[in-house]
């Protein structure tokens, strides 16, 4: 029996001059309201193929797809060209990605102590008002140390990197014009630290967040059982801290792999340069040279993504983080944890 | 058994003078009871009592010792002096076991199979032996905050500070948390209890206090307070609360 028909039925008062009270012990209808709702996937209730998600991502990738076979078919680009040329972008890919990498690992340990400064800003007159006790006068540090952090965030979050870079590693490359180091050249050690520089800006803003997100609670907790400031940052703040960043500071490095791609402008042979002067101005394919590039980017982003999805979830500590997302019916029934068909 | 004498306890939050000149007894092996409106102060002094707080003016002491004397390490007496939080405020990111184990190795430098048999044997005391990996979200109010308890039982502490243990859950929860606090109560654990929970202060209490506007107004039997009190404010109090 159908279980919508059987709420309406019940649901209508009993035929003759019986009072209209319920005295079945059965299930209580639902309002109306409620009950035309999407029948819910997890009872295993299959719901109609146009409301699935897998539907639509099919679309939406079937769609791009023609997009991009219509527009070759239309001479717009050559897409046996791409096939044929996108092998000769691993070298150059390969280095942006180190540079993306370097910068973002060099920049992580100067961001986590910047983002710690800027966590806890130093307050007006607490220090010197406990009389007697250790870091009395710490403001004496505190207060240009997070000045300093501070302008320093304010000017790479300010300025585009563009401007960034070319203070920094153009000057510098004026002062050390013939700078050779492990086999690069002024420009890309040069363009590397502006990069380093841009990148420890934002990370600080994540690591300061991620700090600052930690209740307040945990904290108490922590100074209640006796644990020293330190430990309590070592062993409560940090672990914690560590699970809430996963994902801006994931967001950071894809922002950071992009801001990349600036440093051609310095003729760091790096994937955007190569599209733009090998592809673009020396085959002459200049649209086949950017679709590539997208290619790569794309390609590179969203599984980076995806990886970082997956160890958020096999890493996952209930209560803390990035909650699950729920599961599709698509991917459930792709799993075999729900039959292909409707019951019943 | 341990003791906690307050005197003359001041502390203001900036124009805000929560605790206007506090003197407090907890003697040893007792259970005071400490009641009255919300935003009177009770907190805060139970905060100022474990260094939480530091306290303007006054002197706290654990038996002999003079808490407040500032050479004193505030980590010390934290470690003397067991806390547990309205808000649990359990450790998100570690199971119950390693909750309760976490100051036993890195407090009092127990060794992790020491750590690990003591933290089973508390949570073991408070009804969840079954519980032991599970992390604080995937426990009801009620558990967590016996998981709390066994926390603060596991560093052995002379006296135990509850704020408003069960004003965060449920009424099925808040008898199991009351029960394993009565038994500690029983069992000759000298504990001050801010609590709204009037049943809990008359059965369990040895002595009740009647708090406000940052002062001790009354105190004395819990008979005495919920039934005869002396002081207009306590009295149309216990009307209100108890009707």
């Amino acid at each position: 029996m159908d279980r919508q028909e059987d709420g309406i039925r019940s649901a209508r008062p009993p035929a003759g001059d019986a009072p209209p009270t319920r005295r079945s012990t059965g299930p209580v209808p639902l309002p109306s309201a409620v009950r035309s709702g999407r029948p819910p996937t997890s009872a295993g209730v299959r719901p109609p193929w146009w409301t699935t998600s897998g539907f639509y991502i099919g679309l939406g990738v079937a769609g791009a797809l023609a997009v991009f076979v219509a527009l070759g078919r239309l001479g717009y680009y050559d897409i046996w060209f791409i096939v044929d040329n996108l092998s000769s972008g691993f070298g150059p890919l390969i280095l942006s990605l180190e540079f993306t990498t370097y910068s973002f690992v060099i920049g992580i340990s100067f961001a986590f102590g910047l983002g710690l400064v800027r966590a806890h800003p130093p307050k007006v007159g607490k220090h010197l008002a406990r009389k007697g006790t250790r870091g009395r006068f710490s403001f004496l540090w505190r207060w240009p140390l997070y000045g300093f952090a501070t302008g320093f965030v304010a000017t790479v979050r300010g300025t585009p990197f563009l401007v960034q870079m070319n203070i920094v590693a153009i000057s510098l490359a004026y002062v050390y014009p013939q700078f050779t180091f492990l086999g690069w050249n002024q420009f890309c050690w040069f363009g590397l630290l502006a990069l380093t520089i841009n990148t420890t800006g934002y990370q600080a803003e994540v690591f300061r967040g991620g700090i600052q997100s930690v209740e307040a609670g945990q904290i108490e907790g922590a100074k209640a059982v006796g644990l020293t400031r330190t430990q309590t940052f070592f062993r409560i703040t940090l672990p914690q801290t560590f699970r809430l960043i996963t994902l801006p500071l994931t967001n950071e490095w894809i922002s950071n792999f992009k801001t990349a791609t600036i440093l051609s402008a310095l003729t760091v042979e790096e994937v955007y340069y190569w599209s733009k002067e090998t592809i673009a101005i020396n085959d002459v394919h200049p649209i086949e040279g950017f679709v590539m590039l997208a290619i790569f980017y794309l390609l590179i982003n969203v599984t980076l993504s995806r990886v970082v999805t997956y160890i958020e979830k096999v890493r996952r500590i209930p209560g803390l983080g990035t909650p699950i997302p729920e599961v599709s019916y698509t991917k459930r029934v792709l799993r075999g944890e729900l039959p292909a068909r409707a019951r019943g | 058994m341990s003791s906690i004498h307050a005197r003359g306890v001041r502390k203001s939050f900036g124009d805000l003078e929560v605790l206007r000149g506090v003197d407090l007894d907890v003697n040893p092996g007792e259970v005071l009871c400490i009641v009255g409106p919300s935003g009177s102060g009770k907190s805060t002094l139970l905060r100022c009592i474990n260094l939480l707080i530091t306290p303007d003016e006054g002197e706290i002491y654990l038996d002999n010792i003079a808490l407040t004397d500032p050479h004193i390490r505030p980590e010390w007496v934290r470690q003397q002096i067991g806390m547990v939080f309205q808000q649990f405020n359990l450790f998100t990111h570690l199971s119950a076991k390693k909750n309760v184990m976490l100051a036993l190795r890195h407090v009092k430098h127990l060794d992790r199979k020491k750590a690990e048999a003591t933290a089973k044997a508390q949570l073991g005391r408070v009804g969840l032996a079954d519980k032991l990996n599970a992390y604080p979200a995937q426990l009801s109010g009620g558990q967590q905050q016996r998981v709390a308890i066994a926390r603060a039982l596991a560093m052995d502490p002379k006296v135990i500070l509850f704020d408003e243990p069960t004003s965060a859950l449920d009424p099925e929860s808040i008898q199991d948390v009351l029960a394993v606090m009565g038994r500690l109560g029983q069992e000759g654990m000298t504990m001050a209890v801010v609590t709204h929970e009037m049943g809990f202060a008359k059965e369990v209490a040895d002595r009740v206090i009647f708090f406000d506007g940052g002062r001790v107004i009354e105190e004395g039997s819990p008979d005495e307070i919920f039934e005869r009190a002396g002081h207009e404010r306590t009295q149309s109090f216990m009307k209100k609360i108890l009707r």
